[in-house]
């Protein structure tokens, strides 16, 4: 019982928690060959599609995906629009989980069901909104929370970390 | 013949510098025999495959699978991701990956990131469609751990002894070299896709046919299909304990 009330005040503890997310446009130049800087790894949030807790009685849990990113730093890069891109692209993601990523990271809010590709070709504004969000947004720095367990995975310099510390193996 | 990626800026002492093995995988995954593979696999109008590499170290072998995407695939929308378990190679992969791509623009997938973790437990399942894994493959008497400190963070000068397990955790596979090697053979059905295929490679101590059978053996191929499992490159003295291969793993 006890267990279960920590688990529920966890969970409704992040819930609740409104992401403070910073948005910084165009703050990564390149750096010349030969000097491994910091800060020259990114993660693209389209990352998050394909991710979920490392625990492994989590997994069985629909509500281990998405991760729910947690005092978020993003970053955005300027990429060329590619339709077809996108038209391949959209099949494959899960776009429920996409569309609540989006949600909590303060984007414009997505349809309720992916577009078509006639929708996307006549319906620019959701064709860059996706553009943006898929192509052009990087998780830098801030957490990523399970909503099974509630562990925190950090993301460091645009690294995530899912090594678990040794009592979650 | 495809460049190959530079790394000079790799730190060495901390990541595995690419070898034979590495080259062998770049040699392997651009042959054309492999090209034909990939596009009756993976055709032009159909959904953009995800590219995982497992352990990419430097990141060589993902940054020529990204930047040569369309000479690979026969098509530039691929989306790659490396795992590795060393946060230094994360940085490197993420460096590497970046600086070929913008070399090969017109050529070039899309590079998702470099994530620090354990194999895939971090992956949602069946999204793979194609797995790369240059393993530790060298048979040694103990697996080694990651060193407690560079789990969480990296803050601090790397002393001697954890470069030196950094770089064991690179080569040492434990019996047979296979330690490693069969977790990952053990996940591929919950790993790949319908239309997923795997890139291991393996060393003639890992008893390469032992192997290759017992992929085929697997019961989890799904309804009326079966694994294959078939040597698609190979380098070095043909009666060598040296001798590398390259096995190509897919359910038909």
């Amino acid at each position: 019982m006890v267990l279960l009330v920590l688990i529920h005040f966890m969970i409704s503890g992040y819930m609740h928690h409104i992401p403070e997310t910073r948005f910084l446009r165009r703050t990564l130049p390149l750096s010349p060959p030969g000097h491994l800087e910091k800060k020259t790894a990114k993660m693209k949030l389209l990352t998050l599609n394909f991710l979920t807790c490392a625990v492994k009685t989590c997994k069985s849990s629909s509500d281990s995906f998405p991760l729910h990113p947690k005092d978020a730093e993003l970053a955005s890069d300027d990429v060329e629009v590619n339709p077809e891109l996108l038209v391949n692209l959209l099949p494959r993601l899960d776009w429920k989980a996409l569309k609540t990523t989006s949600a909590e990271l303060g984007f414009p809010q997505l349809p309720d069901s992916p577009p078509t590709i006639e929708q996307l070709q006549s319906d620019d504004k959701l064709l860059k909104d996706l553009h943006s969000l898929l192509m052009e947004t990087n998780l830098m720095e801030g957490k990523l929370v399970c909503g099974v367990c509630g562990h925190e995975y950090a993301v460091r310099e645009g690294i995530p970390n899912f090594l678990l510390p040794s009592h979650l193996v | 013949m495809l460049p190959t990626p530079s790394t000079s800026h790799v730190p060495y002492t901390l990541v595995y510098e690419p070898a034979e093995d590495s080259f062998l995988l770049l040699d392997t995954l651009s042959s054309p025999t492999s090209l034909t593979f990939h596009t009756s696999h993976f055709p032009p109008s159909s959904p953009t495959p995800l590219v995982l590499e497992i352990g990419p170290g430097s990141g060589v072998v993902l940054a020529f699978l990204t930047a040569h995407a369309n000479h690979i695939f026969s098509r530039p929308d691929i989306l790659t991701l490396g795992i590795d378990i060393n946060s230094f190679a994360c940085a490197s992969t993420a460096k590497t990956v970046s600086l070929a791509s913008q070399d090969h623009p017109t050529t070039s997938g899309e590079f998702l990131s470099a994530v620090q973790g354990d194999l895939t437990s971090c992956l949602r399942g069946r999204q793979v469609d194609v797995l790369v894994f240059n393993p530790p493959y060298v048979p040694t008497e103990d697996l080694p751990a990651l060193p407690e400190r560079l789990r969480e963070k990296k803050e601090g000068k790397v002393t001697f002894e954890e470069e030196s397990k950094l770089l064991e955790l690179s080569y040492a596979g434990g019996k047979d070299g296979m330690e490693t090697t069969d977790r990952v053979i053990d996940s591929l059905g919950d790993v790949l896709s319908e239309r997923g295929v795997a890139y291991l490679l393996l060393c003639a101590g890992n008893k390469p046919e032992v192997v290759k059978q017992r992929i085929r053996e697997m019961d989890n191929a799904g309804e009326g299909r079966r694994w294959k499992a078939e040597t698609v490159g190979t380098s070095g003295r043909q009666a060598g304990w040296e001798k590398l291969q390259i096995v190509r793993i897919w359910r038909e």
